[in-house]
C-alpha cells in the first residue's frame, strides 16, 4: 500500500492537471456545482456543431462544461483550453465586441450582464448567468473571479508595438486573426487579401475617431511566397524596409522581413510610419 | 424513391462525380483554391426528376418579413404576438383570407409534418419553442391531427434541452437521428449505435473527403468515412417538412435555411465543415428527400445574433422581433442575410457586406433551389408595431 500511495496521489494530480481549472463548490457556497462534461477537439462538434471550426483553427485542446443552480438560478461556465495565450486571446479578442467594461482587473476580460468572458494563459472563460436576477449575476462573478485567480500563468502579451509603441493607442482593440474563419468572422474586409493563404497571424487593429481614423496590422506568413502574394495583392509588390505605398489597397506598408510586414491606413498613418522603425 | 444503385455501381459512380461536378460548374468557383475543392455526388441529386413540390415550392423568389417589436418582453418571446405574426405572414405569403387555408396549400391532414428546428444553441439560441407552439397550433387548426406532427433534429438530447419536451409538447413526436437511451447511453449492450437504426443508407451525400472519429465523437456522427448518410426522419417518417431555424451569422455570412436543413439532415458532417460548407448547404437540399418535402421555411428571428454565431455567445444575441416566412430557402436566407449584415455593419463587425457571404446562395440559385439575386426577390414587409 504505501508503494501504491505516491503513486495514486501521482495520478489523482495529474488527471487534476489534465482537467484544467473548474468551478469547485467553495467557489459559490450554497450552489450546487455540476460535475464537468469534457469535449476533447473531435467532440467540440458534439458541443458546438458548426462553432467549433473556429476554435480548431486556433488551436483546441479541450472545453469544460459546467452548470451551477441554486433553486430557479443558473449560470453555465465552460473554459475552453487553447493551444497557448495567443490563441485564448484570439478567439477572445473575435468575441469581445465592444467591451463596456473589464473584469477583475484582467487585461484581457470584459464584463457585461450577460456574459463575463476573458482570456487568462491558454484559457478562454466564459460564465453566462441564465437569468437577470441580482443574485445569479454575483454568483457569475464570484466563480468568474475564482477561475481568474486559480488559473493564473501568462497572459497572452502583443508586440511592443501595441504594447507601449506607437501603436498602443489599439492596444484595446487589437484582434489576433489566426486564420480563413477567424478573418471572415472579425475583419471579412481582408478576406481577398489573405485569400488562399492558410496560415498566417493578422495582429490588427483599428482605432482612432473621424478623420484620425487608423488602421493597423502587423502580418505574419509562414513562407516568403505567401508574403509576396500578400503584398502583390495590395499593390507593394516591391515593398522593402523603407514605407512605400500599397496603390491596390490604399495605405502604407513595410516589409519587416521576408515573412513579416508593417501596415498601416487612415489618418494617422503618416505620422506613424515615422515613428515605427 | 430513388433507384438505389448496387454497392459497386454506387462506389463507381461516385468516384467520377468530383470531376464530373468540376466541370458541370465552373460558373461557381469563386477563388483560387476552389480547384482543390474534393468532389461530391451532386449528380446524384439530378437523377430524379423535379416535380412540382421541389424547392422552390408555391412562392419562389417570394419572402414575408413580418416585425412586431412586442414580440419579445424582457428577452423572451410572447405567445400571443408570435401567433399573430404567424397568422399575418402566413395570409400575406399565401394571399388567403383564412389562416387555415393558407397552412392547407402546403400542407394536408393525411401528411406527416416535420417541424426540423434548430436546437444547437441550447436555451440561448435556438428555435424559440412558443413558435413552434403557435405553427402546431395552426397546423391543428388547418386539420393537421397532433399524431401526424414531429419536431426533429440531428440530436435528440439537444431537443430536450432547448425546451422540445414531451411534458411542454404531448402527443407531439420528438425525433432526433442521434440519440441516447435513459442511462444516456448511446450504445445498446452490444455497442451499436441506436442511431444506426435512424438513418437511411440508400440516401447518402458522397465527398472525396474524411475525419476519423473517436469513441466518444463517433456517436456524434454516427459514421465516418467518404459517406454522410440522410436522416430517415426525412427519407421515410416525414412527408413534409417546415424549416425552422434561428436568425443567426456564421462569420460574415448566415446559418438559416439551407444550413438548418443540410447539416441537420445527414450524419458525418465534421469532415464537411472547413473544405466544403457552401457545397453542402447548397448541395444536400437538392437531394430529393429535403428538396421535393421541404414546403415551407419560418426562420425564428424574435432572437438571433448577429456575432459568436452559430454558437451561442450572450453577448451578440439580440431581438430582431422579426419572423421571416416563404417556400423558397434561398430567397428567405438571401433576406436573413441582409438583415444579419446590416446589424453587423451597424455594430462595427465589418464595414461593409462581404462579397463572400452569398456565395452558397449563388451556388444554390444555380442548381434552381431558389432566387438569389436580392432585385429578383419579391419582399413584403409587415409592420405590426
Amino acid at each position: 500500500m504505501k508503494i501504491f500511495t505516491p503513486l495514486l496521489l501521482l495520478l489523482v494530480l495529474h488527471a487534476s492537471a489534465s482537467a484544467g481549472p473548474l468551478v469547485i463548490g467553495s467557489d459559490l457556497p450554497g450552489w450546487k456545482i455540476s460535475d464537468p462534461d469534457f469535449y476533447s477537439a473531435k467532440e467540440l462538434y458534439g458541443y458546438i456543431n458548426g462553432g467549433a471550426e473556429l476554435y480548431l483553427e486556433y488551436g483546441f485542446r479541450q472545453v469544460s462544461a459546467q452548470r451551477c443552480s441554486r433553486g430557479d438560478h443558473e449560470l453555465q461556465v465552460d473554459i475552453y483550453q487553447m493551444v497557448s495565450p495567443e490563441a485564448a486571446f484570439g478567439i477572445w479578442s473575435i468575441l469581445r465586441g465592444d467591451c463596456p467594461e473589464q473584469f477583475g482587473g484582467a487585461d484581457w476580460s470584459c464584463l457585461r450582464p450577460e456574459q463575463i468572458l476573458f482570456a487568462r494563459g491558454p484559457y478562454l472563460v466564459s460564465v453566462v448567468p441564465y437569468d437577470r436576477a441580482k443574485t445569479t449575476r454575483d454568483a457569475a462573478e464570484k466563480a468568474a473571479a475564482a477561475l481568474l485567480k486559480r488559473i493564473g500563468g501568462r497572459d497572452f502579451r502583443p508586440s511592443e508595438l501595441f504594447r507601449s509603441g506607437p501603436l498602443s493607442p489599439g492596444r484595446n482593440a487589437l484582434q489576433f486573426l489566426h486564420g480563413p474563419l477567424a478573418l471572415q468572422n472579425a475583419l471579412p474586409s481582408w478576406d481577398d487579401l489573405l485569400d488562399g493563404i492558410q496560415r498566417f497571424d493578422l495582429y490588427h487593429s483599428a482605432f482612432g475617431t473621424g478623420s484620425r481614423k487608423t488602421e493597423a496590422a502587423i502580418i505574419e506568413t509562414k513562407t516568403k511566397r505567401d508574403m509576396d502574394r500578400i503584398l502583390g495583392r495590395l499593390g507593394a509588390a516591391d515593398a522593402g524596409r523603407e514605407w512605400s505605398k500599397a496603390s491596390k489597397h490604399g495605405g502604407l506598408v513595410k516589409r519587416k522581413n521576408a515573412k513579416t510586414a508593417w501596415y498601416l491606413k487612415g489618418g494617422q498613418a503618416e505620422d506613424l510610419s515615422r515613428r515605427m522603425k | 424513391m430513388a433507384s438505389t444503385p448496387s454497392p459497386r455501381r454506387r462506389f463507381l459512380k461516385s468516384a467520377g462525380l468530383g470531376t464530373a461536378a468540376a466541370m458541370l460548374l465552373p460558373h461557381m468557383r469563386g477563388t483560387a483554391d476552389d480547384t482543390k475543392k474534393p468532389g461530391t455526388n451532386i449528380e446524384d441529386a439530378f437523377d430524379i426528376p423535379r416535380s412540382e413540390a421541389s424547392m422552390p415550392g408555391r412562392y419562389p423568389g417570394r419572402v414575408v418579413d413580418v416585425f412586431d417589436p412586442a414580440s419579445v418582453a424582457d428577452g423572451v418571446p410572447v405567445a400571443e404576438r408570435c401567433g399573430i405574426m404567424l397568422a399575418e405572414a402566413m395570409r400575406s405569403l399565401t394571399g388567403s383570407a383564412s389562416v387555415a387555408e393558407a397552412w392547407r396549400q402546403f400542407v394536408s391532414p393525411d401528411d406527416v409534418v416535420g417541424l426540423k428546428v434548430n436546437p444547437v444553441g441550447g436555451a440561448l439560441l435556438s428555435t424559440s419553442p412558443v413558435l413552434v407552439e403557435a405553427i402546431i397550433t395552426q397546423l391543428e387548426d388547418a386539420g393537421i391531427p397532433r399524431a401526424n406532427i414531429m419536431i426533429w433534429d440531428r440530436r435528440e438530447f439537444q431537443l430536450h434541452e432547448a425546451g422540445f419536451t414531451a411534458e411542454r409538447f404531448p402527443g407531439i413526436t420528438i425525433r432526433g437521428t442521434e440519440c441516447k437511451d435513459s442511462q444516456g447511453s448511446f450504445r445498446d449492450e452490444t455497442g451499436r449505435l441506436y442511431s444506426e437504426d435512424r438513418i437511411d443508407r440508400d440516401w447518402y451525400y458522397w465527398a472525396d473527403c474524411e475525419e476519423s472519429y473517436d469513441e466518444e465523437t463517433l456517436p456524434y456522427m454516427v459514421n465516418d468515412g467518404k459517406y454522410s448518410y440522410f436522416s430517415s426522419i426525412v427519407t421515410k417518417d416525414v412527408t413534409k417538412i417546415i424549416n425552422i431555424p434561428i436568425l443567426k451569422n456564421a462569420g460574415s455570412t448566415v446559418t438559416l435555411c439551407l444550413k438548418n436543413l443540410a447539416y441537420g439532415a445527414i450524419t458525418n458532417t465534421g469532415r464537411l465543415h472547413r473544405p466544403l460548407w457552401a457545397d453542402t448547404c447548397a448541395q444536400v437540399p437538392c437531394f430529393a428527400p429535403l428538396r421535393d418535402k421541404v414546403v415551407l421555411n419560418i426562420v425564428d428571428g424574435m432572437m438571433g445574433c448577429y456575432h459568436g454565431g452559430p454558437g451561442a455567445n450572450p453577448q451578440f444575441i439580440i431581438p430582431y422581433h422579426r419572423l421571416l416566412v416563404g417556400s423558397d430557402p434561398v430567397a428567405v436566407d438571401r433576406i436573413g442575410l441582409d438583415i444579419v449584415e446590416k446589424k453587423r455593419v451597424e455594430m462595427k463587425m465589418q464595414e461593409k457586406p462581404s462579397p463572400r457571404a452569398t456565395g452558397f446562395l449563388d451556388m444554390a440559385a444555380g442548381y434552381q433551389l431558389g432566387v438569389a439575386d436580392m432585385e429578383s426577390i419579391q419582399r413584403t414587409s409587415i409592420d405590426l408595431s
